[in-house]
């Protein structure tokens, strides 16, 4: 036992003495709980995701504002006006085009007889969305019908006055009502904590039924209930889910095969192999840019792989969109390498390498919105995600497969992935060639 | 003209200084012995004449010209300590990379390879792994790559580390081939023996000084201790003979007597004769290690 005691104790020792296992042991999990909890908005309440709605509001009376405005007062939502170059509040054409391009995931168009509608007991309007973000367009829908029923119990008076109930079928109405609500939204009523049901006293729940001679629930919802939702953009794709899913788990996996890099220069630079390319008249920058190189080559032809392999499982629709995807795939392979190959320059041994790839790669995947989509961040981390190449890869894939986008449309992206991939190949290389002149040394 | 000229060489690593003012010639054609313990300062020195190191101070020249840092790698051949071998390729598969790196293409590149696998022996093997040969066979290869250029200055920075005693007669042999050839080798090691084999000419380094440079027979008469007798004892415990006219120093097992008088060395002998406790007695002539512990106080294996 004594034997097994001094043993144990040799190799938290050893352990003690290694640095980079201590990090890769506490620092790095605790990195990625602090990544992994400000991506899911661990951070508090304060920081969940507003989600951002572009409105048009073309009503001739005052209902469309007010509708706007207590929208916008709901934490869940932001409702914003844009103005076109001309100072002129956006139409409901360039509000499409807006959520087509992937500026937002909804619109709200507010139509011209709204106001009439409310008067009638409808709320008409129409929801444009991106469905790849399916979260904005029902938390919208559900907020409006939340607000149009908050303010329709007013209205019901004057519907019972027209003579459509009688007062015993009032309180059967408000149930159902508020039942329908409920099962529909799960909403509760606003400050008050309480659910329909709540405001609704038990012996009227138990002593009135809607088949006591109440009106038809189906179809006073639907009447009240107006609101269309149309998807503006992606209708070509035959499997939605799949591309985004494809990419990110390319581009997450991509970023593994890079970050051998550093560990196949680690060894070089151990074994010898290093010096000796430099003795043969190579420089520090040719043996870094060959990793690139090899890096980028592999890296094309692993996505390209994965690319096929989500083709001939989900039917991704690779070939309709073959040259576009195919410049993605090469600039996401050089942008990638280049991040493999800064991890390489600032590792001294592969332990290092080890425990700096998964923090790089697992919060970039995260941030960057490979492992999920970027509206499921809160808008902080929305900002951050963008100064990660993984964001503007993934960017790049969703506008080939769900925007139809062809070379010309996915320039931008490329160009930011690129420009991003320069200044991490340049910072890689300074920083080799001091480490390599300090070993040499 | 001389091979290559180190002229007031200096090198510093923060405070410490690895090369402090080092100067020597290398003639063409000699064989040239880098000596000094580990941490002498000899693989520093390497760096800086093959171009990886810039010193701090001093000058270079290589077969009378002053050489630029990116020029240096291509008026060489160097062998470095390090096995520097990619395992998983073949034999011919380094020397193929390796010669493309130094602009070698086509035939060329395939007649040298050619070249450089019966060199150094590896001709039948030349299809196999690296990770396959022995520890021998790998320094050969080692060896082997520096050969590529053709190169008239070959420096060598401990090419027998680790090496079984046949390969290292193989690699000595070829190294003396290469030297009968014309070209010139410099050669560094911490084996007193492999320098006083090989060398023509040896420098003898220690704290990145030079300590001392010529060739052996005078480096020998530098040493200031004769000729002297060393008996190894078959136990501790055997009594050690008292021997008149020397001065003793014992270590361990060794006990050597190194004569007072002119012709005290026979009068030593003679009374060892009758001595039973020796293992071996042998008559020990001055050397390098000698030289060594004369300069520097130190053993050269202790250094």
């Amino acid at each position: 036992m004594k034997r097994i005691w001094h043993l144990a104790r040799k190799d938290v020792a050893i352990f003690l003495t290694d640095p980079v296992a201590i990090g890769l042991t506490f620092i790095v999990p605790m990195v990625m709980i602090l990544v992994f909890g400000f991506v899911f908005g661990g951070q508090g309440k304060d920081a969940l995701s507003e989600l951002q709605v572009i409105s048009v509001n073309q009503d001739a009376g005052k209902g469309g504002a007010r509708l706007i405005s207590s929208l916008d007062k709901l934490d869940e939502l932001r409702i914003i006006e844009p103005i076109g170059k001309d100072s002129v509040k956006i139409d409901s054409v360039k509000a499409a085009a807006l959520v087509a391009k992937g500026d937002y995931s909804a619109a709200l168009i507010i139509p011209r007889n709204f106001s009439d509608g409310i008067k009638q007991g409808e709320m008409r309007a129409h929801i444009l969305e991106d469905t790849r973000d399916p979260v904005t367009a029902g938390i919208l829908e559900g907020m409006m019908q939340k607000t149009a029923f908050e303010v329709f119990p007013m209205l019901m008076p004057s519907a019972m006055m027209s003579g459509m109930m009688d007062s015993s079928a009032t309180f059967g109405f408000n149930r159902d009502l508020a039942a329908a609500i409920e099962k529909n939204f799960g909403f509760n009523l606003p400050d008050s904590g309480l659910t329909f049901s709540d405001m609704i006293p038990e012996e009227e729940l138990l002593g009135n039924t809607s088949s006591g001679g109440g009106p038809d629930m189906g179809a006073m919802f639907e009447k009240v209930n107006q609101v269309k939702r149309t998807q503006v953009v992606g209708q070509h794709v035959v499997n939605p889910s799949v591309s985004h899913t494809t990419a990110g788990t390319a581009v997450t996996f991509l970023l593994f095969g890079v970050g051998a890099i550093a560990a196949s220069l680690l060894r070089e630079m151990r074994s010898g192999t290093a010096q000796r390319l430099l003795l043969m008249g190579a420089t520090a920058g040719d043996i870094l840019l060959s990793k690139l190189l090899y890096s980028v080559f592999m890296g094309t032809f692993q996505l390209l792989v994965m690319m096929i392999y989500g083709w001939l499982i989900f039917k991704l629709q690779i070939w309709e969109h073959f040259g576009p995807m195919m410049l993605m795939i090469a600039v996401t392979a050089i942008t990638m390498s280049a991040v493999g190959l800064v991890i390489s320059a600032l590792s001294k041994t592969e332990e290092q390498a080890g425990g700096l790839q998964v923090v790089i790669i697992l919060s970039m995947s995260a941030i960057g919105g490979a492992m999920f989509p970027s509206f499921m961040l809160p808008n902080a981390i929305k900002l951050i995600s963008k100064v990660t190449p993984v964001f503007w890869a993934m960017q790049g894939f969703n506008d080939v497969f769900w925007r139809n986008q062809g070379i010309s449309g996915i320039l931008f992206e490329c160009g930011i992935c690129l420009a991003m991939a320069a200044a991490m190949t340049i910072i890689a290389v300074i920083i080799f060639r001091r480490r390599l002149a300090t070993e040499l040394g | 003209m001389n091979a290559l000229e180190v002229r007031n060489i200096s090198k510093n690593f923060g405070e410490v200084r690895a090369l402090n003012d080092i100067s020597f010639d290398i003639a063409q054609g000699d064989f040239f012995g880098l000596l000094g313990p580990n941490g002498a300062g000899k693989t520093t020195l390497m760096r800086v004449i093959c171009g990886l190191l810039e010193p701090d101070g001093g000058e270079l020249r290589v077969m009378g010209s002053k050489l630029e840092r990116w020029q240096i790698p291509f008026a060489l051949g160097v062998v470095p300590q390090d096995i520097a071998l990619y395992d998983m390729l073949s034999a011919q598969g380094n020397l193929e990379l390796f010669g493309k790196l130094r602009g070698l293409t086509g035939r060329e590149l395939a007649q040298r390879v050619d070249k450089v696998l019966g060199q150094i022996g590896l001709s039948d093997r030349r299809k196999s792994a690296v990770k396959t040969f022995s520890g021998g066979m790998k320094r050969r290869l080692n060896l082997g790559v520096a050969l590529l250029s053709e190169p008239r200055l070959l420096l060598l920075d401990e090419p027998t580390v680790g090496v079984d005693p046949q390969s290292r007669a193989s690699i000595f042999d070829l190294l003396e081939e290469l030297h009968h050839s014309g070209i010139t080798i410099v050669y560094t090691t911490h084996y007193m023996e492999e320098a006083e084999r090989l060398c023509r000419t040896i420098a003898i380094v220690d704290h990145g000084k030079l300590l001392g440079c010529g060739s052996l027979e005078q480096l020998v008469h530098l040493v200031k201790t004769p000729r002297f007798v060393r008996v190894m004892l078959r136990s501790e415990q055997e009594p050690a003979p008292k021997i008149a006219q020397s001065k003793q120093v014992k270590s361990g097992l060794r006990i050597d007597y190194i004569p007072e008088a002119q012709d005290g060395l026979s009068a030593i002998l003679s009374q060892l004769a009758d001595y039973r406790g020796a293992q071996r007695v042998e008559v020990v002539s001055p050397n390098l290690e000698m030289l060594f512990l004369e300069l520097t106080g130190r053993e050269l294996r202790d250094a």
